[in-house]
């Protein structure tokens, strides 16, 4: 939240600071592009994702690391825009898909055809399966730490 | 640099208006697709109808009852639009089961009025 306002602050810089130490801390803060979710968010998707993958008889992909990624991607959506839209598509209108639905994880391809994208659940078939149905918040972190 | 943020804003606000709202044309072609008897084309597995844990969707018929590429007027990019109501019959289950799935145009075929329902 705090950086959210700080973003909001550099984006009308007052007219009276001409200093450029200042305009250059500005510009600095308008190059982050995201904010990070909250812990809560990225909890609860934890949670439904371990929760979902059990339900559904998916396994989290071999690499971790694309299950990390994907479920900070769905607690920033949820965050920003109030639905865990699917984080690996590309949205004109965001407000129109969250109304309607069908990208809200799990999506429609999901629900029905086991289909995910995103490789947040993969069938046991799949080749890039792994065996567990579980990850911890510790194991999220690290993983997107590196981004 | 303040300038160029305020530009990017401004395209983006422009390509959002002409992609996001359809013609009437596109939405009255979708709207007269509602309520067409469908058959589907090819064999896919669903495992999600609670009396029926094991299906398999090819060859079955059913009714097209919304389509998913347009939301309020706006655009969407659902990728399986077609949203299909089935009802079939299961032994041990007194009245047909009604489900529904979704489906993208070329996995379907519409079937002539005059066949109807089995």
């Amino acid at each position: 939240m705090s950086s959210q306002t700080l973003l909001l602050g550099a984006a009308f810089p007052s007219p009276a600071l001409a200093l450029a130490p200042s305009r250059s801390r500005s510009r600095r803060l308008r190059i982050r592009a995201q904010v990070e979710p909250s812990d809560k968010s990225v909890e609860i998707m934890r949670k439904f994702s371990e929760q979902y993958a059990r339900k559904s008889g998916t396994y989290f992909c071999m690499d971790k690391g694309v299950t990390a990624v994907v479920i900070k991607g769905l607690a920033e959506h949820k965050d920003s825009i109030g639905a865990p839209l699917c984080p690996c598509r590309h949205y004109d209108d965001k407000a129109a898909e969250v109304g309607q639905g069908f990208w809200n994880c799990p999506c429609v391809p999901m629900r029905e055809r086991k289909e995910c994208h995103c490789m947040l659940f993969l069938t046991p078939e799949n080749d890039f399966a792994g065996k567990e149905q579980a990850i911890t918040l510790e194991e999220i972190k690290e993983a997107t730490s590196k981004l | 640099m303040y300038n160029a943020v305020r530009r990017a804003d401004e395209v983006h606000r422009k390509v959002a208006v002409t992609s996001d709202v359809l013609s009437s044309s596109e939405a009255a072609a979708a709207a007269a697709k509602i309520g067409r008897w469908i058959r589907v084309k090819a064999p896919l597995r669903v495992y999600y109808v609670a009396k029926a844990p094991d299906l398999d969707l090819g060859g079955m018929e059913g009714t097209i009852k919304q389509y998913l590429g347009v939301w309020k007027g706006k655009r969407t990019s659902a990728n399986l639009p077609f949203k299909v109501e089935f009802l079939i019959r299961i032994d041990g289950q007194d009245s047909p089961v009604k489900f529904f799935s979704h489906f993208r145009e070329d996995e379907f075929e519409y079937v002539p009025s005059s066949d109807g329902p089995n």
